[in-house]
């Protein structure tokens, strides 16, 4: 094999195992297992490969689309989809990080998965969104990059709705799905915008093109609608309503779709976008605005949520809000990758400590039944206070603390509404960080299962232990360097990094001192950050009006209109004809004979009194 | 007193004994004098066929004998109608043992 071909058997080999596990996965559950581990660690091992390998341009790359070719190079009608990859630096972290977190979520999910249902569908659900992930990361244009786009899509709604006989789930899954079509529709408009005035959806020939806008409104127009597809992939406002209800999936998914990887995809998206990004400053504004309400707003809800994995999912929302704002604040797309990075590794780990607190204490999420389980344990909570320590940005020794001040920090250089939304953001974090570690691990159980939790199995603790390191060592600047280049801002002044550590400290001892007393339910009660700034509620609201509105009014023209005055009028008026002319059928021939002259006579009389 | 009879002449007799087949057709019970009735109507056309064929001479002074070849394709056709119409009434008869229009009402709302 070869560095030019590796990409391609990166590429295939989980729709391959996918394939085979759904057609095979009969045969056993190690089997199924075995496959899928075994093809996401030889794309891992092959991405690792390429990571040290010069970049290239793709030698087998495939016109897959063209109507140059079809038509004629002399029709003005000129579309050309190649299905090709591209590895440059961002492609090839990229595939790092994907291939080696889906390897430890699939070690993890064989333990955590061992008593469920529909074992080999989970597997092969999970291998089609490794397939379908790194087709984006892959992707060298717009369209191929689209049609993995959804993929990712149908996976997660296959895998969110793992468990479809419960309601909640099946609901969760419908939504995610649905939410997503939302923004995935901005994202087809901006491609189409891209190719209509570029002529051209490939990356690479797109930067090139951007000379042909008319306008720069036309340009920013198009990244914002690009956005669009960000928006709705990686959570940000006003289209962050799937992703806590997407946790109705089992925790590994979580862990890998709705925390790592696939919403991470919009920031990926953005940073492979960049340079034309940086052409339209009007989207930067845009992109960081929504990136920084946010980062600050997914904090407000997560600071009152009950469910473990809900804050999670609100810490992710904010942290992806980090993101999208590193998008708009740097001059390098470095700044948003490196926070992807650190934040894949650390917020994949405390997903799966998340997991394994849930199966310790037997499918118990809520974090009021939980308390004093460290001694129980101690794999897990330790792996999860380094977790939480490097999403507080704990300073000094967590990788958090790097990536998420470098953002803060350029946020400083371009507005104060910006920097104070990421800044305040900081003391969230570590505010329901703290809070959410405190009142699982701390104080005094609250429940049975809480005295009986017990250790996770092997299988589950050692991803715990791999993913704990990154965690702490991946934002050391000797460490970072390897993975990326970032430039770091000058004109930063020097309170500014010690007010954010000083942010961090002093959430944990506010919460430290609020939770100290181990009490048996949320001593503070702040209903507008728990029901989610009412957002939830006011969609829902709106569908309810929206969408019932509209359908009670097509029920009405299809009940009354199409079904009444249509097809039953019709019905109705022939069979009335029919009840009023059976009078004439008398029985008596000579009512016929008579009818029938009276007819001739009338006809006779008509005819002349027309000529 | 004239007694060259005019087309109208023949026309009144001619609608007479249609109206006279008619009010047969409409009026009387029995099958076979309906019939008949239906006869006299095709009689009374014929009548005044006959009747235009004498009174609108052609051009060289000679009736016109296509109205009098319809009327002997009249007779024919009325000739061959009569003999399958007293077929039918006589089969009619032998299942119904009656010839009266009144009881031979089966086809009816």
């Amino acid at each position: 094999m070869t560095p030019q071909t590796a990409p391609w058997f990166i590429l295939l080999t989980p729709l391959v195992v996918a394939a085979v596990i759904l057609f095979f996965g009969k045969i056993s559950k190690p089997f199924s297992a075995g496959l899928a581990i075994a093809g996401a660690a030889f794309t891992c091992v092959l991405s690792w490969w390429l990571f040290a390998m010069p970049d290239f341009t793709d030698p087998i790359r495939i016109e897959w689309i063209d109507f140059a070719r079809l038509l004629g190079p002399e029709s003005t009608f000129q579309f050309a989809v190649p299905i090709g990859v591209t590895i440059d630096g961002l492609s090839k972290l990229m595939l790092v990080v994907v291939t080696t977190i889906a390897t430890l979520v699939f070690t993890y999910s064989v333990g955590y998965m061992a008593k469920e249902e529909g074992y080999s569908r989970y597997f092969a659900g999970l291998s089609l969104f490794l397939f379908s992930m790194l087709g984006i990361v892959l992707a060298d244009n717009f369209v191929m990059m689209f049609i993995f786009w959804e993929l990712v899509g149908v996976s997660s709604y296959i895998l969110i709705g793992h468990y479809f006989t419960r309601d909640s789930a099946a609901e969760a899954c419908k939504q995610a799905f649905t939410v997503n079509r939302i923004g995935d529709f901005g994202f087809m408009l901006g491609i189409l915008t891209f190719w209509l005035v570029t002529g051209t959806v490939v990356f690479a020939e797109l930067e090139a093109g951007i000379g042909a806008f008319p306008s720069s409104g036309w340009l920013v127009a198009a990244c914002v609608l690009v956005f669009c597809g960000t928006v709705g992939k990686s959570a940000q406002m006003p289209l962050h309503v799937w992703l806590p209800n997407s946790m109705e999936g089992p925790t590994p998914v979580s862990s890998l779709l709705h925390a790592a990887t696939m919403v991470a995809a919009g920031v990926y998206m953005l940073a492979r976008i960049f340079p034309i990004l940086l052409a339209a400053p009007g989207a930067l504004e845009v992109i960081g605005w929504i990136g920084g309400i946010t980062c600050f707003a997914a904090g407000l809800m997560a600071l009152q949520q009950d469910d473990i994995k809900r804050i999670l999912a609100y810490s992710t929302i904010s942290q992806l809000g980090y993101m999208v704002l590193g998008i708009a604040v740097a001059p390098v797309w470095g700044v948003a990758m490196f926070h992807l990075l650190t934040h894949a590794c650390f917020k994949c780990l405390l997903f799966l400590c998340a997991g394994s607190v849930i199966m310790g204490m037997h499918h118990e999420q809520n974090i009021w039944k939980m308390g004093a389980i460290k001694n129980k344990m101690p794999f897990t909570f330790v792996a999860m206070v380094i977790g939480g320590l490097a999403l507080m940005g704990f300073p000094w020794i967590t990788s958090g603390y790097y990536s998420k001040d470098l953002i803060i920090e350029w946020a400083w250089g371009v507005g104060p509404g910006w920097f104070w939304m990421a800044a305040l953001g900081v003391l969230l974090t570590a505010l329901y960080t703290t809070r959410l570690l405190w009142v699982v691990f701390m104080g005094g159980p609250r429940s049975e299962a809480a005295k009986k939790a017990h250790e996770s199995p092997i299988i589950m603790v050692a991803p715990l232990i791999i993913l704990a390191i990154p965690s702490i060592i991946l934002g050391f600047p000797g460490i970072q360097q390897m993975f990326l280049a970032i430039d770091h801002p000058h004109d930063v002044p020097g309170w500014v990094p010690w007010m954010l550590k000083a942010f961090v400290f002093l959430g944990i001892a506010i919460v430290i001192a609020i939770y100290r007393g181990a009490p048996a339910k949320d001593p503070i009660v702040i209903p507008f950050f728990a029901n989610r700034l009412y957002i939830d509620n006011l969609y829902a609201w709106i569908v309810r009006w929206v969408q019932d509105g509209t359908a009670t009014a097509s029920g009405f023209f299809d009940r009354w209109f199409v079904d009444g005055l249509c097809v039953q009028g019709g019905a109705k008026f022939t069979w009335a004809t029919g009840f009023v002319l059976r009078f004439l059928q008398t029985g008596n021939l000579q009512a016929y004979a008579l009818f029938f002259g009276a007819g001739v006579i009338a006809l006779i009389y008509f005819l002349i009194a027309i000529s | 007193m004239d007694a060259a009879p005019t087309l109208a002449h023949y026309l009144a007799v001619s609608g007479l004994l249609f109206a006279i087949g008619l009010a047969g057709v409409l009026l009387r019970r029995n099958i076979l004098i309906i019939f008949m009735g239906l006869e006299l109507m095709l009689n009374a056309a014929n009548l005044s066929l006959v009747a235009f064929s004498r009174y609108h001479l052609t051009a060289a002074g000679m009736p016109n004998y296509d109205a009098q070849v319809l009327v002997f394709f009249i007779i024919t056709v009325a000739a061959a109608e009569v003999a399958v119409g007293l077929a039918i009434i006589v089969a009619l008869f032998r299942v119904r043992q009656t010839t009266h229009v009144e009881d031979l009402n089966a086809l009816k709302f």
